[in-house]
């Protein structure tokens, strides 16, 4: 997968402009999909989703409304006719979580995603709802997380009253394997990913984690000099959080020596995007004054792509889950499982490392050292939100929708993993 | 090469897992996560530790903490209230989170249960179930280190602290079971011990009532037998009570120490316990070849073996008094009552002794002799009033100055050769021959020694005709005193005592009338018995020299010429 970020998915954005009426208007138009040609005008335009007050991060968030998703639109058919069956019963579960009305409890945590553009943040992004999406198949969040309780809001500024997504649309680009265009700097919108789970003396409090994800141009803010427009969305969007996932593509770290030409161009460039994304970071901390020290997870994103050097790392730690996830999933169900993997992942982050070390440029090397923010070391997970291969020949097919039909939905390999690895160091969940 | 192969990336790290690969045989985290893991190990720890306490039969019986059980269950419950407070937020699976509060709750209501409790605050189960408790608790306690995912050590905090929290109580319950092993041994030992004891008391409460007369070196090898006749420290009473509650063997013990408790008694009957009176010599006499007083050594020894009888008799009955026991039950009830009852014949006992001319110093040599019969060491006017002679003489006394004056030497010599503490002396002194009966009292020594010294020694004095003997029907010449002065009085007081006392004595026995023998009008300078039918006169008492640089007050009484 080499661009995957360059074509902005119609599903996708017909799923965002569902979720926000307000947006419908201006939202640039793209190609019609069966998932949005399954929408009602009306219901789309009406109660597609919850609405919150503001986020503010410093006060508790209110009890939102009820869902008031229409029963017709729930019985709506499913838009991959492969696994209509599963699907139907996922959101019998989604419905039932809906009808609860989310209590943030007295403990939070949240996490931000940054990356330059192409980096991967939207599909990765994705992955993470898709891997959550189900509690018991959530992989290594399995054991931590409340069964179907995950809610995904989104707001399309700082300020703006966030709205519940519909994650059956949401994930529709995904599970059909969509690609996503570049975002445009107009288009940009804030999503929220909250993942519950028990907590209290007995077991019986709710607490949340919470991922927050400006899908927006990468290009047009993350790298973009701050200014006082940008330093009001950081602050909004990243002021508090504990933990930051940054993005950078696999290869482009450890690229293989027998690129193309191009390839090394665009290494260059996203290698540079990547540099400019963490020096705003520091640079806006500064001028934010945020002195909290900040959990950094290096998220090496596209770790199946053949470009990537690290040949035995694809072989051992990606292909395995790509090819078969049932029994990773299986086993990640139980506390051992889930210790045994990151007892593995721990191990893979720091032979990682050590490929840093052993980079024979600079650039690369400093990395690591770049994204000490106060907390230490970084995590470095390599993971791969899509199969890019797979991608890039269903981008090429004429007639995606009879491919798709044997198709199985993608595996986003290792996506958790960050989020484990948050949850961890924010709540001492391992103790 | 090109320029690209140069700064191509060539991959250095092979040795890598896959999501599944089992870790390291000494890793954790094939049990779990170290939550889980912890959560297992304080479990196992309890059990562990509840199974060393409870398996063996011995501690089972035995096992007691220095400390109150319910001590050892409210820090666990602390401690326990500390990890469920501190985990409160913490997202994860409820085994952790009920096993914490599981053990926190039980804990907890254990601790409340033993204090209302206390017969259970003391018992083995409660001692071990709440260690248990304590050591699962302290294995949790690291749920409260805050520890990254980075660490890779965190999975080796639960097996480390589950192998610390048992290692280091393995041996403490061991050295624990030993010492309690070793209570038991002590218990068995006590028992024999305490059987014995009686039982060889009893048999030299036989053989001093058959004794002819007093041995020296058999009453040195009783006293020696007594050295380890106690039950301080580990085998006090107390102590070996709860061991045979625990034991189930209070009967058995309560047996033993009744009949260690006759034993005692018995040895302290007044025809048993060893005394100086049975002594042919006194603490003291003058020599009058050498012309001065000299002390007997025998005597001195004799006192020394009485006086640590007494001590170690009256000591240990002591040590056998069960107001101090705490528990109850039928044997030890039996027991008090036992014990009571040969108190009584205890008092009894000392009584006759305390009212023995010669010997009843003694008494003053038993620990708390006070509290079962009160002032121990008479007056000096109380002391010449204590009768000089049983049977058919019980009432004379050296106070019965004109009564003693009229007993004639035959009767004397029948008399006192046979009564303890009074001996029949003839002697010469300046040309003329006498002959006397010596009847000596003694008061408890100063100082370190336990024997006695001379307090009072009373003379009938009679003079010998023919030679040595006195004629049949003399009456004695004069009744002679002599009081030592004690080493921490001036004379000049003593002497005034003396007087005080002898008057007051005689005062007291005499139903006739004294008066002074001068015109002071003081009774202090002499006086006489007046009235039919012995009147007599006692003259004012003067000092003399005694033993060793020290004084001696003596009074001397005579019949009244006509």
């Amino acid at each position: 997968m080499s661009d995957q970020d360059t074509i902005q998915s119609a599903d996708f954005e017909n799923a965002l402009r569902s979720d926000d009426p307000q947006r419908n208007a201006s939202a640039t138009e793209s190609s019609s999909s069966s998932r949005s040609a399954s929408l009602e005008p009306s219901q789309a335009s009406t109660k597609p989703v919850l609405s919150l007050p503001p986020y503010n991060p410093r006060e508790p968030t209110p009890r939102p409304p009820r869902p008031l998703r229409p029963e017709s639109e729930r019985d709506q058919p499913s838009h991959s006719p492969a696994d209509t069956g599963r699907r139907a019963a996922r959101e019998t579960r989604i419905r039932s979580n809906g009808d609860r009305p989310p209590d943030r409890g007295d403990a939070r945590l949240r996490i931000g995603i940054v990356g330059g553009k192409m980096a991967g943040k939207s599909y990765l992004f994705q992955g993470m709802v898709y891997r959550t999406q189900d509690g018991e198949l959530s992989g290594a969040l399995t054991y931590f997380l409340e069964k179907d309780a995950i809610e995904l809001w989104s707001y399309a500024s700082p300020g703006d009253q966030p709205l519940r997504v519909n994650l059956d649309e949401f994930l529709g680009s995904y599970e059909s394997w969509t690609r996503l265009e570049t975002t445009r700097r107009e288009i940009q919108k804030w999503y929220r990913l909250r993942l519950g789970y028990r907590c209290g003396v007995f077991g019986t409090r709710r607490s949340a984690l919470e991922l927050e994800l400006l899908d927006g141009s990468g290009e047009g803010f993350f790298e973009a000099p701050p200014s006082s427009e940008n330093l009001e969305i950081w602050r909004h969007g990243f002021m508090d959080v504990g933990v930051m996932i940054f993005c950078l593509p696999l290869w482009v770290a450890f690229p293989r020596h027998d690129l193309t030409l191009e390839d090394w161009e665009q290494r260059d460039e996203l290698l540079g995007d990547f540099q400019r994304v963490l020096g705003n970071f520091a640079k806006v901390r500064e001028e934010l004054d945020m002195r909290q020290p900040v959990r950094s997870i290096l998220a090496l994103t596209m770790a199946d792509d053949g470009r990537s050097a690290l040949d035995t790392l694809r072989q051992r730690w990606i292909e395995p889950y790509m090819e078969d996830p049932r029994p990773i999933l299986r086993q990640l169900r139980k506390s051992a499982g889930t210790a045994r993997y990151l007892n593995n992942a721990r191990e893979i982050s720091k032979a990682v490392r050590e490929e840093f070390r052993a980079s024979p440029e600079a650039r690369v090397t400093k990395i690591v050292r770049q994204l000490d923010f106060g907390a230490g070391t970084p995590w470095i997970v390599p993971l791969s939100a899509i199969e890019g291969s797979q991608l890039e020949r269903l981008g090429d097919r004429r007639d995606r929708s009879q491919a798709m039909d044997r198709l199985r939905p993608p595996v986003p390999v290792h996506v958790e993993l960050p989020l484990l690895v948050a949850l961890c160091e924010q709540t001492n969940a391992l103790m | 090469m090109t320029w690209s192969e140069d700064i191509g990336h060539r991959e250095t790290v092979t040795n890598l897992p896959t999501p599944t690969s089992p870790p390291n045989l000494v890793s954790a985290a094939s049990l779990g996560l170290p939550s889980e893991v912890l959560t297992l190990a304080s479990l196992g720890a309890t059990v562990v530790v509840f199974s060393l306490v409870w398996g063996p039969n011995l501690l089972r019986s035995f096992f007691r903490l220095p400390w109150p059980a319910s001590v050892s269950a409210f820090v666990a419950t602390l401690l326990g209230a500390l990890v469920m407070w501190g985990c409160r937020r913490r997202p994860g699976r409820r085994r952790p989170r009920y096993w914490a509060l599981g053990l926190t709750a039980a804990t907890g209501l254990l601790g409340l249960y033993c204090l209302v409790d206390p017969a259970a605050d003391g018992a083995p189960w409660c001692h071990a179930a709440t260690l248990a408790g304590l050591t699962g608790s302290l294995v949790l306690l690291p749920r409260l280190i805050r520890v990254g995912p980075e660490r890779g050590w965190v999975e080796a905090v639960a097996p480390v602290s589950f192998a610390s929290a048992v290692l280091f109580l393995a041996p403490a319950i061991g050295f624990v079971g030993w010492s309690y092993f070793h209570e038991v041994e002590r218990f068995d030992q006590a028992i024999a011990r305490t059987t014995t004891w009686g039982a060889e008391l009893e048999t030299d409460a036989d053989q001093a009532r058959n004794a002819s007369g007093v041995d020296l070196a058999d009453l040195d090898r009783r006293l020696s037998r007594m050295d380890d006749l106690s039950f301080e420290g580990r085998s006090s009473i107390q102590s070996l009570w709860r061991a045979a509650t625990i034991l189930g063997r209070e009967e058995e013990l309560g047996n033993a120490l009744t009949s260690l408790i006759d034993g005692v008694v018995e040895g302290l009957a007044p025809d048993v316990a060893p005394r100086v009176s049975s002594l042919d010599e006194s603490a003291a006499r003058w020599d009058p070849e050498a012309g001065k007083w000299v002390t007997s050594a025998e005597f001195d020894r004799m006192s020394d073996l009485v006086g640590l009888y007494y001590q170690r008799l009256g000591g240990l009955f002591a040590e056998l008094d069960p107001q101090r026991i705490e528990t109850e039950s039928v044997a030890l009830a039996d027991y008090r009552e036992r014990y009571r009852k040969e108190r009584e014949t205890l008092r009894s006992h000392l009584q006759t002794t305390q009212g023995e001319w010669t010997d009843h110093w003694a008494v003053a040599r038993i620990p708390g002799a006070i509290d079962l019969v009160g002032p121990v060491e008479p007056t000096l006017a109380h002391l010449l009033q204590t009768p000089l002679l049983s049977g058919e003489y019980e009432a004379l006394s050296p106070a019965d100055l004109p009564d003693l004056l009229n007993v004639d030497v035959e009767r004397a010599r029948s008399l006192m050769s046979g009564v303890p503490g009074c001996h029949l002396r003839r002697y010469r002194e300046d040309g003329a021959a006498y002959e006397r009966v010596d009847c000596a009292a003694y008061s408890p020594a100063d100082g370190e020694t336990l024997g006695a010294d001379l307090r009072v020694q009373v003379r009938l004095v009679y003079m010998a005709e023919n030679g040595a003997n006195a004629r049949p029907g003399r009456l004695p010449h004069e009744v002679f005193f002599l009081f030592p002065v004690p080493t921490a009085r001036s004379e000049t007081d003593y002497l005034e005592e003396v007087a005080r006392a002898v008057a007051d004595a005689a005062e007291a026995r005499w139903a006739g009338d004294l008066r002074p023998l001068d015109r002071s009008g003081s009774m202090l300078n002499g006086f006489t018995l007046e009235g039919a039918p012995h009147p007599a006169v006692v003259y004012r008492p003067r000092l003399v020299r005694f033993l060793e640089g020290r004084k001696a007050v003596v009074v001397r009484a005579q019949r009244r010429a006509g």
